[in-house]
């Protein structure tokens, strides 16, 4: 199956979003754990490009497809300048707590807990597909 | 199939009325309760209710089911602003998941956690 939704670009859609996961979470039986890993991603990618493209259009595009193996998301946000993912900074979580300061995790987070993230840019759109296999207890 | 606007409107109608509720607050004098699902929509109301923390106390997770990032950093500010003034957070409580994700982040470290 793979549905697509709309979501308006504003942080207080996120809870919107989660809600409109959790549907699916409960329609494929999707264990705690997994829908946790989820949400965190779903959390980090949206609200990134909620931050980070202000000026691009008014809605944020988000397809969940699912499969007997693995859980897809993908977001398209129209209207954008490129993301490199590789040229954010690096996080050293062994760091001593007077060298690190808050905030800078969501990417590193995000990458920990799904199977895979992949972004692509074209034409001002750029794309975020998030995969997380189902049945394997990777975190 | 949800993504014609009438229906999206329809159904962010449904999820305003059954969405979850965060909160934040104190449970004693020096204890702090967490409860609900901290995404980042909670930033602003967690951020100034933490603010207000200005010596030691237990954070309680046990009614908490979920945190992301904005969370992360806001506990972090927090203890971090605390221990400049020789404070700390303690941190129980928490499920598995959450637990999880604060030993990722390094936070086990950081923080005294039970």
């Amino acid at each position: 199956m793979n549905d697509s939704c709309q979501l308006p670009r504003r942080i207080a859609a996120v809870t919107e979003m989660h809600g409109l996961l959790k549907g699916y979470y409960e329609k494929h039986s999707i264990d705690d754990h997994t829908a946790f890993c989820l949400d965190m991603a779903a959390e980090e990618i949206f609200t990134n490009m909620v931050r980070h493209n202000e000026s691009a259009e008014e809605f944020i595009s988000m397809t969940v497809d699912v499969s007997d193996d693995r859980f897809r998301l993908q977001w398209i946000d129209r209207g954008v300048e490129p993301f490199d993912p590789s040229e954010a900074p690096q996080v050293d979580v062994d760091r001593p707590i007077n060298e690190r300061k808050p905030g800078g995790l969501g990417l590193y987070l995000t990458q920990s807990v799904v199977d895979r993230v992949t972004y692509s840019w074209n034409d001002g759109d750029m794309r975020v597909d998030v995969i997380k296999k189902l049945g394997v207890r990777d975190v | 199939m949800f993504d014609r606007r009438r229906e999206g409107e329809d159904r962010r109608e449904e999820l305003e009325q059954e969405k979850p509720r965060f909160q934040i607050c104190f449970d004693g004098p020096q204890r702090v309760l967490l409860s609900g699902r901290w995404d980042a929509a909670q930033a602003e109301f967690a951020e100034a209710f933490l603010d207000t923390v200005e010596s030691s106390a237990v954070v309680d997770f046990s009614e908490l089911a979920y945190i992301a990032s904005d969370g992360l950093g806001l506990i972090f500010a927090a203890h971090k602003r605390l221990m400049d003034a020789g404070e700390a957070l303690k941190l129980v409580n928490m499920n598995p998941h959450i637990r999880e994700v604060f030993k990722l982040a390094g936070f086990d470290t950081i923080f005294e956690i039970e």
